[in-house]
């Protein structure tokens, strides 16, 4: 659904280069620090910013070619845009209407009211969380094949992140063919979510892997300086000093519960991989 | 199109406070002051209404969501077009019944087909007013763009000054009159049929709209978000 070959965009003090592939029926989760091309990458797609260089297909499409029919088979919410805040959520419902030819009105009016946006409120006058979930569901309006979600949950307590992920595997329930691309920088919301994980840092692909992988075949150790140095390092993919001695990430940590059974070793998550790869030396 | 103009209008009306209060003055204007003013008056406020929707839609980074909707950046350049020009309408419409209703109520003596003459003339100044103010809203944003048009309005008084220092002068210097020129053209024009004036008129009104369009939309098109 979505392709990306050597995706270029320079700014002044930052360049982007990546390629990336999210298949259909596929969930990919890009996640980085802060400032790690995470929302560039997602502008480029939606043909927001124009790329200096590489190519971009969506639907095997060049998002400067979009017409209107395109961009409804494509939801989206962003984290720093949205309706304009004077509007209420019954103007946004007669405005979704007038866009999308798919959109269900019903369902979407249900579902607000689900999730506490009452039709007679202005968006401004929504906590962070409720204006999350507005953006959430209008890219869940009208039963696109693509979603493209940057950073959802951000600023969002552990129970709305929660609620938040919820309605997108819902989403994702009704049909298997639905795609989504997903950023964030809370890691563990990606991990019960997203199929394969691309990691970014200063605009660079730092790691792709199946978050199955990650999730089983990575793994922390944590040792001494001594056992350190008698380790056998070829396996170990990022290392940090601590006072105790080390962390490191290790991508076999099978080798090293059969080879090294008296030292720790810790099952991996995405936040400890970004800490250590992001973060270690 | 459906949408953009659903949300324009659902934005506009959300101001109703600001929509009564214009009207309640216009309301006053009417009965004490000359009613063409009434006219201009209240159609500019419509013309800077549906200009706001450029800025509300601008606001807090809303373009980049905008364009993630199904809207092209020459659908939304022209739907602006539309938009402003049906509410601006709207606004002229209901002030231009409002002036005849007090007229008659106040039971004046007028000529109807003069002062509805002077009425389209302000329907087609502010047209072109909205002309000129979406190109400059696109390209320099709602907050710059009202600096580039007072700009522009002072750099056309200033050409209106020279211009007639500069006519004056080649009437003493060359013996040229130039604003008999002037007058004699705006007597050839007023003198032609009425049927040759509303074709020119609505000729260099189409040319103004489609040049302004063509250049909002190239402005739009380099536009990043």
């Amino acid at each position: 659904m979505i392709k990306l070959e050597n995706l270029q965009k320079n700014y002044k003090n930052f360049g982007l280069n990546l390629s990336l592939e999210v298949p259909s029926g596929a969930v990919i989760g890009l996640v980085g620090k802060n400032g790690a091309g995470k929302s560039t990458t997602i502008k480029a797609i939606l043909g927001l910013i124009k790329p200096d260089g590489g190519t971009i297909s969506v639907f095997g499409k060049d998002p400067k070619d979009f017409t209107c029919a395109d961009k409804e088979n494509i939801g989206v919410a962003l984290s720093d845009s949205g309706f304009s805040l004077v509007l209420k959520t019954k103007d946004v419902v007669e405005i979704l209407a007038g866009f999308y030819h798919d959109f269900d009105k019903e369902t979407f009016i249900a579902k607000c009211e689900e999730n506490g946006l009452a039709m007679d409120k202005t968006i401004k006058d929504y906590s962070t969380g409720m204006k999350a979930k507005l953006r959430v569901l209008t890219a869940l309006s009208h039963k696109a094949k693509l979603l493209v979600l940057d950073e959802p949950t951000a600023g969002l307590d552990v129970l709305a992140r929660g609620e938040i992920l919820d309605l997108i595997r819902k989403y994702l329930e009704e049909d298997s063919e639905r795609s989504i691309l997903i950023s964030s920088h809370i890691s563990s919301d990606l991990e019960g979510l997203c199929d394969e994980i691309y990691m970014i840092d200063d605009g660079k692909l730092v790691l792709h892997e199946d978050t199955d992988v990650i999730m089983g075949k990575y793994g922390i150790i944590k040792v001494g300086t001594e056992e350190y140095e008698k380790l056998d390092k070829q396996y170990l993919i990022a290392t940090k000093k601590e006072a105790f001695g080390y962390t490191c990430l290790t991508n076999e940590k099978q080798y090293y519960l059969d080879n090294y059974p008296n030292i720790v070793i810790e099952n991996n998550d995405i936040d400890n991989m970004i800490i250590l790869m992001l973060g270690g030396k | 199109m459906t949408g953009l103009l659903t949300k324009d209008f659902r934005l506009l009306t959300q101001r109703k406070s600001t929509a009564v209060m214009f009207a309640g003055i216009a309301l006053m204007l009417t009965f004490t002051m000359n009613a063409s003013f009434v006219i201009s008056y209240f159609s500019l406020v419509g013309c800077l209404m549906a200009m706001s929707t450029l800025s509300l839609d601008q606001f807090d980074n809303g373009m980049a969501f905008m364009f993630t909707l199904p809207v092209t950046k020459k659908l939304y350049t022209i739907e602006k077009y539309i938009f402003s020009f049906l509410w601006l309408l709207g606004f002229w419409f209901t002030a231009c019944v409002l002036q005849f209703g007090v007229m008659i109520v106040q039971k004046t003596e007028f000529n109807f087909f003069s002062v509805a003459l002077d009425d389209v003339m302000t329907l087609f100044f502010l047209s072109f007013v909205i002309f000129i103010m979406i190109p400059i809203n696109l390209k320099f944003g709602a907050d710059k763009g009202r600096i580039v048009m007072l700009i522009i309005f002072a750099i056309a008084i200033i050409f209106v000054f020279l211009g007639e220092k500069i006519l004056t002068f080649a009437t003493g210097a060359f013996g040229i009159d130039g604003m008999k020129f002037i007058v004699d053209t705006g007597n050839f024009i007023a003198g032609q049929p009425a049927y040759i004036l509303a074709l020119g008129t609505s000729g260099i009104f189409i040319a103004f709209a489609l040049i302004s369009l063509a250049i909002s939309i190239h402005v739009m098109e380099k536009k990043e978000y």
